[in-house]
């Protein structure tokens, strides 16, 4: 939360008139959160526990599961400077957007790869095995991910630009 | 250590950024000695203004008369020359062969670094053997000879052999093709009886040579580092290589984004400016995150390989492919965005796909870097 509480009215937060400033303030918190779930370290590469999850590997799938690893990877490191930054008050205000976009649609592969690993078993909808049917429900909840908090086209408006600073409406 | 530059580092950033575009500029430097058809593929003159900036030992250590900065330093004079397509021989001589040479004897450091660090040398390094990069197996031999040893074999895509004073070999002095140990790391003089240059000119008009060694005799001193212990360094080499290369990427891709998206605000179609398009504003935001994280993972790996942690090998491979493909992306859509103009010569976007596409191949490309990935990863 802003450190700034007006002391007139205990229940403003922010300045008179300079609310927007908080909502997007507040607005990246969201989008920093749900993206986060696309983030999270060295943890965020799958491939590995695919592999010992599903005994093998198809050549292809094992291909995409490392493409998949680089880009999680990355963006772990991109997650990192994005706080870094952050906390030096050096990032551009509008990179929580490009945040968002970037790990909802990595969470959302991730859960695709996951759901192709896990073959048959993953379909399974309520079995002990499953939790519950965790893998089949987790990968439905990821697709809410890209629209949750803006969707990827609204984070991908504002990046082109708040950023990029390209012309039109 | 946080991911952005510190208060040196963004002085050095400054200093490079403002060099590469006045001295190394694509008139300047890329585009005249591409047509004159030179055979060294860039300028002297140019190499000596890196040495007197202090590039040219940037990484070589204090004691031996270089700035004793890491590969994060290295990195940002690469992505400088990277976004100007500086041609240079910056990568192979002060990044890849100065990391070999600082794992070489007293002897061989002051036979070469001074002639580095003053502008005057250029060195290659010759590691691949066949169209793709498999360091994993090297077939040249070194056989034991006399005092010396006796070079026999061939390199591919030895960037700058032609033009090099001293070329940095990595070839097997026991074992077969395939074993990890057995290689030995040779500093080989360019007057080598014996060895011979086929030289070639390839997209981006920067020179390599198929290299031959036909019986090169080389002193014991040629040796750097242990015999049979060259593999330790090489890796080092390699990864020193690989992140320069990735900094460098992330250069040609900033260079060609911002081009594009420049283009993007001037170029006007059907009444409007291209720009307003949402078609074309949803790939060019794209473009910019693949960027900016292409960057960001480049800078994390070099500080990793700097402060000499475990996972320096895997964030290297992870850098590598990252900026290969963010790359590849930028220059992409970059002569894509620009239209009929992007395939013409007038044009420098064509010019930035060339260097990329080059670039990608060197130590490693998106496919070798991500199976790598894999294979660190336990899969």
């Amino acid at each position: 939360m802003p450190k700034s509480y007006g002391e007139d009215c205990p229940g403003q937060v922010g300045e008179v008139n300079r609310g927007w400033d908080v909502a997007k303030y507040l607005l990246g918190h969201e989008r920093e959160m749900i993206s986060g779930a696309g983030g999270g370290g060295l943890t965020s590469a799958i491939g590995a526990a695919m592999l010992r999850h599903a005994g093998e590997l198809d050549p292809t799938l094992r291909a995409d599961l490392a493409m998949f690893d680089v880009d999680a990877l990355a963006y772990a490191a991109m997650g990192e400077k994005f706080l870094d930054e952050m906390k030096a008050g050096k990032g551009h205000p509008a990179q929580p957007n490009m945040m968002k976009y970037v790990g909802t649609e990595l969470n959302k592969r991730r859960h695709e790869l996951m759901m192709s690993a896990g073959g048959s078993r993953s379909l399974e909808w309520d079995s002990e095995d499953t939790g519950g049917g965790k893998p089949s429900r987790n990968w439905l909840r990821t697709k809410a991910n890209s629209i949750e908090g803006g969707t990827s086209e609204v984070m991908l408006n504002v990046v082109s630009k708040r950023i990029l600073d390209l012309p039109g409406a | 250590m946080p991911l952005y530059h510190d208060e040196d580092q963004a002085m050095l950033a400054d200093t490079a950024a403002q060099f590469m575009s006045e001295e190394g500029a694509i008139a300047k430097q890329l585009r005249h000695w591409r047509d004159r058809d030179c055979k060294d593929g860039f300028g002297h003159a140019l190499w000596k203004q890196f040495a007197e900036m202090g590039f040219t030992g940037i990484i070589v250590d204090e004691d031996d008369g270089g700035m004793g900065m890491g590969n994060v330093e290295a990195g940002i004079v690469l992505e400088q020359i990277g976004r100007n397509l500086t041609p240079s021989p910056f990568l192979t001589s002060s990044v890849l062969a100065a990391t070999a040479l600082k794992h070489g004897s007293a002897d061989l450091k002051g036979r070469y670094l001074p002639g580095l660090i003053e502008g005057d040398s250029v060195f290659a390094v010759a590691i691949d053997e066949g169209a793709k990069h498999r360091p994993e197996r090297i077939a040249t031999k070194a056989e034991k000879s006399g005092n010396g040893f006796k070079l026999t074999g061939q390199k591919d895509f030895v960037i700058h052999g032609a033009s090099a004073d001293m070329l940095v070999v990595a070839a097997r002095t026991s074992g077969s093709d395939n074993d990890a140990d057995g290689i030995t790391l040779f500093a080989v003089p360019k007057d080598a009886a014996n060895m011979s240059h086929d030289a070639v000119r390839l997209v981006d008009s920067s020179m390599a040579t198929h290299t031959k060694f036909d019986g090169v005799e080389l002193d014991g001193d040629a040796v750097i580092g242990e015999v049979d212990g060259g593999r330790e360094i090489l890796n080092k080499v390699l990864n020193a290589g690989r992140i320069g290369a990735a900094a460098e990427g992330c250069g040609v891709a900033g260079g060609a984004m911002d081009m594009t998206i420049d283009y993007l605000k001037q170029r006007k179609q059907f009444g409007k400016l291209i720009g307003e398009f949402q078609a074309l504003q949803h790939r060019a935001a794209h473009l910019y995150s693949e960027v900016e994280i292409a960057r960001a993972v480049t800078i994390k790996a070099g500080q990793l390989l700097d402060g000499d942690s475990e996972q320096a090998d895997l964030m290297v491979s992870v850098a590598k492919a990252k900026v290969a493909k963010a790359a590849g992306l930028a220059v992409k859509e970059g002569v894509q965005m620009h239209g009929g103009i992007g395939m013409t010569d007038e044009y420098d976007i064509g010019l930035y796909m060339k260097r990329d596409r080059a670039l990608q191949e060197f130590l490693g490309d998106a496919y070798y870097h991500a199976e790598r990935v894999a294979q660190l990863s336990g899969y």
